[in-house]
């Protein structure tokens, strides 16, 4: 085995490092997937009847939909009925302050490096966390209140402020959108609510934290982030599960509606459990992520760094309804052993002089599938529309495969569209080059890599790019191809 | 055609209506089976993916509509007056059959050309749908069940024939439906150059072109295709080949007008060191609609792909491009290169494009790119300062933008007319 080989089979080794998982009481329903078991859901969370309404309404929908075959992976199919659709750590009330969470769970949480005691206030980002189904705490809520800011739970965003709930879930993803986007609608249990309101630039990093627990159960979670005229947020999530051999599934959906003016940035680590290095168990991360620029001069921003999950598809997207907004997408999907990922970005251009930017960077070994999918879209009156496109893909390795499938449909004549994507391997000259300037063979690559992803690296926000960073080299250092 | 019938119960009843179907027929078996595996793949509807913005299933049901094929017309062909003034073998189809007798051939050295039909059918049985196998479609199983008298074009070993010019003549009083075949196999160390366009004087036509292409090792053939349709036809054209070890393929598409085209190109390189130069120009306006799906399948190390497709849309026109790249597993040091530029001259101008990359091996240089834009409003001024009316600016900018595209036009006559087609249509 040459000394290239030896260390990929190295990392091909590691272990992935979240994969442990606690035991605590959890309320559970059943598995299986019926009317009765969203009415339990929806009872449990004590929900108005309106809500229950639109979630039977969606099932309704999901029943009559098929499965999307087109992404580039292949699965066993899934069982939906023998999915746990709702899990809850048990607890006796909704705590007030953080002093009255079970400690075993903010152990939890410290374990993973994600402190929600107040001492983040360091580092200025306010957390909620959600464990399987359910969020379990919300932190800095009170200093967001000060400023107007709401970020809390879903279902506490349904009790205190259902006006705003009503107006925007569904606005940017409809309930029947996709199988997935449908199912997540009929059984969602929690996620994050965030609104921000005119004119309001939010202080700190808002962070949503997800964690997988229990075994066989679904996680179906919800984001909704509103932004009014003017406002600024800028928001982080992350996830991590437990190793598990079965397979589990990950459907969420996230919605962003940014008004005039307004910018919204949202940040992903998403880390899932790959599952072993025989491809067995992981994540199917199916996930519906969309924002709309429905106001002038509005702008989002999405960047993800992908490293995990068994199987991933999605495709956060921008609707650049307002003139001069902009959407942009950075991405950096990172697949080793059998991981297959099928990500990328919508870029609807429908206003005049909207801009849109996507950085997509793929790194794919093993024997692991990666592919870009993309599309980018000029209406018939979007005057002067403007798309930069890179897509680059590097291959470690001869077993894995890097595609790419983009997807350009202009139909203005101002637009102008530019799309570049290349494929290669780290050069023996680069590495050479490195070496002969004292540095080991791992490092050198780890080097190459990091300036591979520098560009959207650097987009993520500081707290998250030392973790970014720390992850890309974990599951790459020394894979030499 | 009545509402209940599919578009494939309805070519079905024209075949054994037709007299293609003759029971004692040496090409029954053959036929048949390429017409049972075309009712059970079923022309693409807009749901397919590869067809998701060439509606062509629609617009063949529509012609079928509005009359029937008149088999009984017997077209008028004036050849001296469309054939190229040069040397060469000048061969004819008429409404979609090879004519030897109106074809002018006459320097053979190193060539066989021939007609297949009943009497020779049996010489290409090995040969036939051998190149297109992979790439095998609704449309190539239609051709198959439907052509008669196509042409196979031998190249002999070590040989350079005369350059070929192939005439696709269309003339009928209603609806031509129109399936010329044609095969090419080009032997070790040869070379040949092909050059195919099309003459509309009457009709309505819909074309169904399969083109097979073998190359042995070593060969090395030029394809250079005319497409300047009438604005109701409709042309499907089909052009798969098999590269083999050492073979260098080009090819140059050049559309201009017509109701709708699509061309299909895929090509396989089965061996090691195999070079494929695409080129394509679409140079449209009006409503026209011109479709370009190209496929290049690196199967073995060390090839070479090397793609360059340029469109410059107005009027009402559409353009569709969409390029595939697949490097398999063990195709170390590929180079492939895919480049696809567009201008967009008008409001209705609509152009999808799709350039795709699937690449299994890790040593390889892959890239793609492609352009949606306008003509660069500085150039245009400093043209303009220095004279030039805003016409001919345009027409300047625009020319250099096409010419690119005719680097690998070898054959002289061909290339001054593409060049002034395209001077006149941007003038």
């Amino acid at each position: 085995m040459s000394k290239d080989d030896q260390i990929l089979e190295e990392f091909t080794s590691k272990e992935y490092e979240h994969g442990w998982s606690v035991d605590f009481e959890a309320d559970e329903a059943p598995p299986g997937l019926n009317e009765d078991i969203i009415r339990f859901i929806s009872a449990k969370k004590d929900e108005p009847q309106w809500l229950l309404d639109w979630r039977l309404n969606a099932f309704r929908q999901w029943k009559d939909m098929v499965e999307p075959k087109w992404p580039n992976v292949t699965y066993p199919s899934i069982d939906y009925q023998a999915i746990k659709y709702y899990s809850a750590p048990k607890q006796q009330k909704k705590p007030d302050s953080l002093d009255e969470v079970d400690p075993e769970l903010l152990k939890t949480f410290e374990r993973l490096g994600i402190s929600l005691q107040e001492q983040k206030r360091l580092t200025g980002v306010a957390v909620d966390a959600v464990i399987d189904s359910v969020s379990v705490a919300t932190t800095f809520k009170e200093s967001l209140s000060e400023l107007g800011i709401i970020f809390c739970s879903f279902s506490e965003a349904v009790k205190d402020h259902p006006e705003l709930v009503k107006k925007y879930m569904g606005s940017v993803v409809p309930s029947n959108d996709n199988y997935y986007a449908a199912l997540n609608s009929a059984v969602f249990s929690d996620g994050s609510f965030c609104y921000i309101p005119k004119g309001v630039r939010c202080p700190m990093e808002l962070s949503t934290y997800f964690r997988i627990n229990a075994a066989n159960t679904g996680q179906f979670e919800r984001t909704l982030i509103v932004a009014e005229e003017g406002s600024y947020v800028s928001y982080l999530e992350g996830c991590t599960a437990p190793m598990r051999d079965e397979n589990q599934l990950h459907a969420a959906v996230v919605e962003i509606y940014a008004e005039k003016d307004a910018e919204v940035k949202y940040s992903t680590v998403q880390n899932w459990y790959p599952g072993d290095k025989n491809g067995k168990g992981g994540i199917y991360n199916f996930v519906t992520k969309r924002g709309i620029c429905a106001g002038n001069h509005s702008k989002i921003s999405w960047t993800q760094v992908e490293t995990g999950s068994a199987v991933t598809w999605k495709y956060p997207s921008c609707i650049l309804k307002g003139d001069h907004s902009v959407g942009e997408f950075y991405s950096v999907a990172v697949t080793n052993n059998f991981q297959q990922a099928d990500t990328g970005t919508k870029m609807i251009h429908i206003g005049k002089n909207t801009r849109s930017r996507i950085v997509s960077k793929g790194i794919s070994a093993g024997k692991s599938q990666n592919s870009y999918r993309g599309q980018v879209h000029v209406m018939k009156r979007a005057e002067n529309a403007r798309n930069f496109s890179q897509c680059d893909s590097l291959l470690m390795g001869d077993k894995c495969g890097a595609h790419t499938f983009p997807y350009i449909d202009v139909e203005n004549k101002t637009a102008q569209v530019e799309h570049e994507a290349t494929t290669s391997k780290i050069g023996e000259d680069q590495i050479f080059y490195c070496l002969q300037r004292g540095l080991d063979e791992e490092s050198a690559v780890a080097l190459i890599v990091n300036g591979f992803a520098k560009e959207v690296m650097n987009k993520l926000p500081m707290e998250f790019a030392v973790e970014a960073q720390k992850l890309l080299a974990l599951t790459l250092e020394g894979s030499v191809g | 055609m009545e509402e209940t019938l599919t578009l494939e119960d309805v070519i079905s009843a024209a075949y054994h209506g037709s007299s293609i179907s003759k029971p004692d027929s040496i090409l029954k078996n053959f036929k048949e089976t390429a017409l049972s595996e075309m009712e059970a793949m079923g022309l693409p509807h807009k749901k397919h993916e590869e067809y998701k913005y060439t509606p062509i299933r629609k617009v063949i049901e529509k012609m079928l509509q509005t009359g029937d094929a008149d088999n009984e017309y017997i077209p008028n062909v004036d050849v001296s007056s469309f054939v190229y003034q040069v040397e060469g073998n000048h061969l004819i189809f008429v409404n979609g059959e090879f004519r030897p007798d109106l074809s002018i051939i006459n320097i053979t050295d190193g060539l066989e050309i021939t007609k297949i039909d009943e009497s020779s059918f049996k010489e290409f049985g090995e040969v036939i749908n051998k190149a297109s196998d992979q790439s095998y479609n609704a449309f190539t199983a239609w051709n198959s069940a439907m052509f008669q008298n196509g042409l196979s074009i031998e190249v002999a070993k070590k040989t350079n024939p005369a350059p070929i010019f192939i005439y696709h003549f269309y003339q009928s009083e209603s609806l031509v439906l129109s399936h010329p075949r044609i095969l090419v196999s080009v032997e070790s160390s040869a070379a040949v150059d092909i050059t195919e366009k099309s003459i509309f004087t009457n009709g309505q036509v819909f074309s169904n072109n399969v083109t097979e292409v073998l190359l042995q090792q070593n060969a090395k053939m030029s394809l250079t295709k005319l497409q300047n349709h009438d604005e109701q036809s409709v042309l499907h054209d089909g052009v798969h080949v098999r590269q083999a070890r050492d073979s260098r393929f080009d090819i140059n598409t050049f559309s201009f007008a017509g109701k709708m085209i699509r061309n299909n190109l895929n090509i396989s390189l089965d061996d090691e060191n195999c070079e494929t130069n695409m080129h394509g120009l679409y140079l449209l306006n009006g409503t026209t609609h011109v479709d370009n799906h190209t496929a290049v399948d690196h199967k073995k190390p060390h090839s070479l792909s090397n793609e360059l497709y340029k469109g410059i849309v107005d009027g009402k026109a559409k353009a569709v491009f969409n390029g595939k790249i697949f490097v398999r597993p063990g195709a170390q040091q590929t180079n492939a290169f895919q480049s696809n530029n567009n201008v967009s001259l008008s409001e209705g101008a609509t152009i999808n494009t799709k350039p795709q990359l699937e690449i299994w091996a890790d040593d390889v240089k892959c890239s793609h790119g492609c352009t949606i834009g306008q003509l660069d409003e500085e150039a245009i001024f400093y043209l303009r300062a220095r004279g030039l009316d805003e016409v001919s600016a345009k027409a300047m900018l625009l020319n250099a933008f096409a010419e690119e595209t005719l680097q690998n036009v070898t054959q002289e006559v061909v290339n001054s007319e593409i060049t002034e087609m395209i001077s006149n249509r941007l003038q």
